[in-house]
């Protein structure tokens, strides 16, 4: 009697229980054209409202018959929908609704707000323009921001700069203000402007502004048929939660360690390491103990904690994340001159290593050399690199990454297109190679688990793929977007692919070296501007963030967990 | 946020600059004095020493200048020179016109082109 009244009790319960997920369930819907149809590829993103805890927004894809959910953890907040090509009509919608929503877009050939600042640089048709402009310009802000387009509109607009002369004259002005502004940071941290107000074409504005006015030309008020030229990598279960830190701050990277749950960005304006907790949203500054402002800027997991990479001279840190305490080493000064730490010594899972005498090496921008200490003693030393044949002036070194057997670094150099390694057993520089064009900028680079070094350049738009072992370069591949600034590879051990972090594009690219191709994951957001990937170890994750760190440049700063909804994060 | 002692690592002109000692003389003057120093708060705030001083003519015009030149319009001055600081344009002073500070709201303007105008010598 009593077990068959369970029975029949049994489908009514489990009714409401679907009936009490789906109240608590998560907003869902569809992302149609004006004739009904289903748009897939759609961004949709949930800007949390200002009371509820959570990520700031969150964004996921719209699948092929343009239907959408959000995580039923998601907060309660605002819907608006990004295609490319495409403009939302209504106003932007609120999530908890009764009913699926359905965000409503048309066609607009105009892609003006939803192509990229790169869009705009398909016309410069001598790859040594576009290399020079964006080297120049998009270390610290994409070309051409809003802005910049906007200034141009004036230019069209303003009856003295219709001339040709006239209109470089007034680009001139604004090469001129940029140097005083780079000047101007340069000298934060108390010493002298390093290049004064000549920062940019040598003290002569006049060959960057010919190219600004050559390059931006018309209003920049349109762009037309712009393609993220890669299959989209996204699928209905990719989400892209993402975290605003309140300003004033500098976030450059953003890391998780062995808790996916708290992601730690960099603020390198300051001593400040944010840890934000990734369920509730909340923020906490941690500080670094240093004397002076230390400027972190380097995140790298370690098995002992997170080590940071402070740029400015002279130290390396590690937080423990549990006790968050700190542990600092001061640095001596290499041949005389500051230590200018940039990139620490990582191994494929990105994890900080040493050499096999527990060394660990790092690239040193003021000095342009390969440095070295060692945590158990506290000492510290440095190896200047030798000059590059026919390759002068931007010497400095940039990225380093260590090979698997830890016997060799390898470094970039930026300014002069080069990279090489150094034997930390011989203590001798061994590799010197130079790509074709001295501006086509190695950045941020990643080796993988068989030796095969990914360097990002970033003038260029390509990736390259040097084999470390056989000392051959394997190919210089084509980003599917030559003008996306491509600024850091990250080497996914998991997947077994190259990530790549773009400054001026708003995505992130995924090379596969299996079948050399490249998909692209779209970022949500204008001005996504890019300096790193790093991969949460536990659920293969992407983590982020968007690096406009020069005070007054415009966009966002945030920190990123993406969570790409394949098999690997399973 | 940038560092000390070494250049942008973009650029190779940057480098040939900064090797020049001349250069950095010269920019190390325009530091130092007007540039910055007699600018207010709310002039530092919004980033107009990037293009202006007071005394020295640098990308734009002197402040002083711009003081002089509006001075026998009074008040009415005000709200013409708040406008051209929000939406920029070119004609009084040569054809490089100024660029738009959408981030300067009308009050925030409004106090700037007072504190300008008010730089008129008596």
């Amino acid at each position: 009697m009593g077990r068959s009244s369970a029975l029949v009790r049994l489908p009514w319960m489990l009714c409401a229980l679907c009936w009490a997920l789906d109240a608590s369930a998560a907003t869902t819907g569809r992302v149609a054209d004006l004739n009904g149809h289903g748009l897939p590829g759609a961004l949709v993103t949930l800007t949390k409202s200002p009371q509820e805890r959570g990520p700031t927004a969150l964004t996921v894809f719209s699948d092929e018959q343009g239907a959408f959910a959000f995580p039923a953890t998601a907060p309660a907040g605002t819907l608006s929908a990004h295609l490319l090509g495409y403009k939302q009509v209504a106003s932007p919608a609120s999530s908890g609704a009764s009913e699926p929503l359905t965000l409503l877009m048309r066609p607009d050939a105009n892609q003006a707000g939803t192509a990229p600042a790169s869009a705009y640089l398909r016309g410069i048709t001598r790859d040594a323009d576009r290399e020079t402009l964006i080297g120049t310009c998009v270390g610290c802000h994409q070309i051409p921001a809003p802005e910049v387009r906007d200034y141009a509109k004036l230019l069209d607009d303003t009856p003295q700069t219709q001339t040709p002369v006239a209109r470089q004259k007034a680009w001139e002005a604004v090469v001129q203000q940029m140097n005083y502004i780079s000047a101007k940071e340069f000298s934060r941290a108390g010493g002298p402007a390093s290049a004064g107000e000549s920062v940019y074409s040598g003290g002569e504005p006049g060959p960057m502004a010919r190219l600004l006015a050559d390059s931006l030309r018309g209003s920049l008020q349109e762009v037309r048929g712009y393609t993220y030229g890669a299959p989209l990598l996204a699928n209905s279960r990719t989400v892209i939660r993402e975290y605003e830190v309140p300003e004033p701050n500098a976030i450059r990277e953003a890391i998780t360690l062995d808790d996916p749950g708290a992601v730690f960005a960099a603020d390198v304006s300051s001593n400040r390491i944010f840890r934000i907790d990734t369920s509730s949203g909340a923020i906490r500054a941690l500080t670094i103990p240093g004397p002076d402002l230390l400027g972190p800027h380097t995140l790298v997991r370690g098995r002992d904690g997170l080590w940071i990479g402070p740029f400015f001279p002279g130290h390396v840190a590690r937080l423990d994340p549990k006790s968050e305490s700190w542990k600092l080493w001061p640095l001596g000064p290499a041949n005389g001159h500051p230590v200018g730490l940039h990139d620490l010594s990582f191994d494929a899972n990105h994890e900080l290593t040493t050499d096999r005498r527990g060394r660990v090496w790092f690239s040193d921008i003021g000095n342009n050399a390969v440095g070295w200490f060692d945590p158990r003693t506290g000492k510290n030393g440095s190896y200047p690199i030798p000059p590059v044949p026919g390759r002068k002036g931007g010497e400095q070194v940039y990225g380093l990454s260590m090979s698997p057997d830890r016997t060799h670094v390898w470094y970039c150099q930026v300014g002069i297109g080069s990279f090489g390694s150094f034997n930390t057993e011989t203590l001798k520089f061994e590799t010197q190679v130079s790509f074709p064009s001295p501006t086509s900028g190695p950045r941020r680079m990643s080796m993988s688990d068989d030796g095969v070094l990914y360097l990002a350049l970033y003038g260029a738009g390509q990736l390259a793929a040097y084999d470390t072992r056989a000392l051959k370069m394997i190919a210089v591949y084509d980003l599917p977007d030559r003008a996306s600034a491509p600024y850091a590879t990250t080497w996914d051990p998991k997947r077994r692919v190259v990530w790549i972090a773009t400054s001026n594009a708003n995505v992130i690219y995924r090379f596969d070296p299996k079948d050399k191709s490249f998909g692209v994951l779209p970022l949500p957001r204008e001005r996504a501007f890019l300096r790193s990937i790093n991969i949460d170890e536990h659920t293969g994750a992407l983590v982020t963030s968007y690096a406009n760190i020069v005070e007054h440049v415009r966009g966002p700063r945030m920190a990123l967990v993406i969570d790409l909804g394949d098999k690997a994060a399973q | 946020m940038k560092y000390r002692s070494t250049r942008p690592p973009q650029s190779r002109n940057a480098v040939l600059a900064g090797l020049s000692i001349a250069l950095a003389l010269q920019s190390a003057a325009a530091w130092s004095d007007d540039s910055r120093s007699k600018l207010s708060d709310l002039a530092l705030k919004k980033h107009c020493d990037e293009c202006h001083a007071v005394e020295a003519t640098r990308i734009g015009p002197p402040f002083v200048a711009v003081a002089i030149r509006h001075r026998a319009e009074g008040p009415a001055a005000v709200e013409p020179l708040a406008q051209k600081i929000i939406h920029g344009g070119a004609g009084n002073w040569g054809d490089v016109p100024m660029i738009p500070n959408e981030r300067v709201s009308l009050e925030e303007a409004r106090a700037l082109a007072r504190w300008v105008l008010g730089l008129a010598p008596k």
